[in-house]
């Protein structure tokens, strides 16, 4: 991605804090900085509780940010109003990562693609129903299914008609929350390259959040790290899986298994010790010091700065400011 | 060297209201002494079911094993009463379940729950017992094993869990490992903690261990030895390396084409069309022929017994029938004669 290409959203300074009881809260996202450009796949990776699905619900606004920013073409998503919001939740939409709980079982499938159609006045009729087919066939299913309830589907199929819902209504801009993790290996591919011939045909951007390395590697223009609510890394997708320099990616690309027995045999893999700490208490300075093969005394007393220290490769570690090796 | 466990022709079914589901249809493998053998396959294919019938953990009624012997050590252990396979559970064969989060009794302690096992095959005393729950925790990785014992599962990450399963396996000292997707449930820098503990408990102890998975990479990564099973039936098997390499089964081929490589740049993945077979009225060929780019008339009819292409690597497709028209060029350039 070059640094001419237009800038779809600006995410700045995000924070989402959940208050669990008396004095506890729960930084899932706090202080993420991140763009995306029109018409690239920006993946975003890490494991459970990093707070990456949460980013990809307050960009939305299915969750209100706790502070920072969220502009979307040149808005603030946030405070937008009335028609204003309105347009935005045309244009922005979602696919979510379970294809059983994410339709509405009583609904048929005509009238769960149509609902956005129908909210946002698009289509009624003949016109309505054309609109659906068109749908299904763009996401590989046809007619004989419009009248069908989600249980008569599998995985992939459902996941289909989460994407026909979400591209009712014309979106610029997809968050895809997860879409191919509940699907069967052969089933990925599909839906994967279905999302990549979608975008372009239709010039969509898309928001892609997974755990799994290899397939945001795969769809990905650029790819975003994060850990316990905060990004470590971002950078083209070939640079930073060439060229990481956070420890934690690091790690966790070399614990990604290959199916290539001949490789698997010559690898040096970094096994992290302990688990991910809670995000209730997370430590002092760097949240990864506590699992990183290279903390410094620097690293538990302050908080890394998040800095471009490449052309487009962004990274929050001491390792790479000024001076730190020093120390 | 006579396998510890061979398995011949294992059927088994359940029966639902809308009919008799034939989940494993005439499955046949060995597990040397030693070695570690990973079966894949995606969901409905039958591996879970195949592994967990060995040891009588299939729920009957539904489900039914209809025919088949499964050998262990020389011995037919089907259809063994409950009590004769309690002498082999956990003693003889362990099992690690895929889902610690629920496997586990959130009832009870994590070392009552260890030292059971130890008190009904060992016949420990409590004390010692006690001693040899704290051992068997250290060596899978927990550390501070003496206040954690007195701990329940949910005080416990989804990895620590894990490791609790691993010890309750193998407090009886089985020869066999069976472990049952034993790091789906769990992210992959844990995953590979997993692995790794895995991997030296059955060097250190001289196992033979049964990995089920549907991560090729973890295949890869752990096994000696792979089966490939689809629809019920096992397509195509071997040495890991010569089936990663010279893979001949369309749907081995299409499997490992359609998963992205950290350690490439794909422009666009292989997809493999339409979906899995309903076992309800499985197909009377092959159970890929609906799926398969190569189908051919006979595909549809009969399944051709195994093809052995060498000591090392089976497989049944009747593309290797010598008198089978050759394949011109296939899917990423893998089946070419």
């Amino acid at each position: 991605m070059t640094a001419t290409a237009e800038k779809i959203l600006e995410v700045k300074n995000l924070k989402k804090y959940f208050y669990a009881g008396r004095n506890q809260v729960i930084k899932a996202v706090d202080d993420v900085t991140f763009d995306v450009y029109k018409g690239e796949t920006l993946g975003l990776v890490g494991e459970s509780g990093c707070g990456k699905s949460t980013i990809g619900r307050t960009l939305i606004r299915l969750y209100e940010a706790t502070s920072g920013s969220v502009i979307f073409k040149n808005k603030n998503v946030h405070q937008l109003k009335g028609q204003e919001l309105k347009k935005f939740n045309r244009e922005m939409q979602m696919i979510f990562q379970d294809p059983y709980a994410s339709l509405n079982p009583r609904m048929t499938v005509g009238d769960i693609i149509a609902e956005g159609l129908d909210i946002h006045g698009l289509a009624t009729g003949k016109a309505r129903r054309e609109r659906v087919v068109e749908l299904l066939k763009t996401v590989g299913l046809g007619e004989e299914h419009i009248d069908r309830f989600p249980h008569e589907f599998s995985g992939g199929q459902r996941q289909r008609i989460g994407i026909a819902r979400a591209l009712a209504v014309e979106p610029d801009f997809i968050i895809a929350d997860e879409p191919i993790s509940a699907l069967d290996v052969s089933i990925q591919a599909q839906v994967v390259n279905l999302m990549k011939r979608l975008q372009r045909e239709k010039g969509l951007t898309y928001l892609f959040i997974a755990h799994d390395l290899s397939m945001v590697k795969y769809i990905s223009d650029r790819v975003g790290v994060m850990y316990l609510g905060q990004l470590v890394e971002l950078a083209d997708s070939e640079e930073l899986y060439e060229h990481s320099l956070h420890p934690y990616t690091e790690a966790l690309l070399s614990a990604v298994p290959i199916p290539d027995p001949d490789k698997e045999k010559r690898r040096e893999r970094i096994i992290l010790k302990g688990d991910v700490p809670s995000p209730l208490n997370p430590p002092s300075g760097c949240r990864f010091r506590t699992r990183c093969p290279k903390a410094m005394d620097i690293c538990a007393k302050v908080v890394p700065t998040w800095q471009e220290v490449r052309p487009q490769h962004w990274v929050a570690c001491h390792l790479y400011e000024e001076g730190a090796k020093a120390e | 060297m006579k396998p510890i466990l061979e398995v011949r022709d294992l059927r088994v079914s359940f029966d639902t209201h809308e009919g008799e589901i034939q989940a494993v249809r005439g499955v046949s493998f060995d597990l040397h002494e030693g070695e570690t053998l990973a079966i894949v396959g995606e969901s409905g294919s039958g591996k879970t079911v195949t592994v967990q019938s060995l040891l009588g953990l299939i729920p009957r009624p539904p489900g039914r094993i209809q025919g088949g012997s499964i050998r262990y050590r020389g011995r037919e252990i089907a259809g063994l009463s409950e009590r004769e396979l309690d002498q082999i559970r956990g003693a003889e064969i362990g099992y690690v379940f895929q889902d610690p989060m629920t496997s586990l009794n959130p009832t009870m302690t994590i070392g009552r729950q260890i030292g059971e096992v130890l008190l009904k095959h060992r016949k420990m005393s409590r004390e010692r017992a006690f001693r040899q729950v704290i051992h068997l925790l250290r060596s899978v990785g927990i550390s501070n094993p003496a206040q954690r014992i007195r701990q329940y599962p949910h005080q416990f990450s989804g990895g620590m869990r894990q490791r609790v399963m691993i010890a309750m396996a193998l407090a009886a000292s089985p020869r066999v490992l069976i472990a049952d997707e034993p790091t789906t449930a769990l992210d992959v820098t844990i995953q590979a903690q997993i692995l790794d503990l895995l991997k030296s408990l059955k060097e250190q102890r001289g196992m033979s261990m049964i990995l089920i998975t549907h991560d090729l990479g973890v295949v890869a990564e752990v096994a000696d030895r792979v089966i490939v099973m689809y629809g019920g039936k096992v397509v195509e098997s071997g040495d890991v390396e010569d089936v990663f390499k010279r893979c001949r089964h369309p749907y081995t081929r299409g499997l490992l084409s359609s998963i992205p490589r950290m350690d490439r740049m794909e422009e666009e993945l292989e997809t493999i069309p339409g979906n899995p077979p309903d076992l309800l009225a499985p197909p009377k060929g092959c159970p890929f022929v609906e799926r398969c780019p190569y189908a051919m008339k006979i595909c549809n009819e009969w399944m051709p017994d195994v093809t052995v292409r060498s000591e090392i690597h089976q497989l049944s497709c009747w593309l290797e029938h010598p008198m089978a028209p050759p394949v011109k060029e296939a899917v990423g350039g893998g089946i070419s004669r």
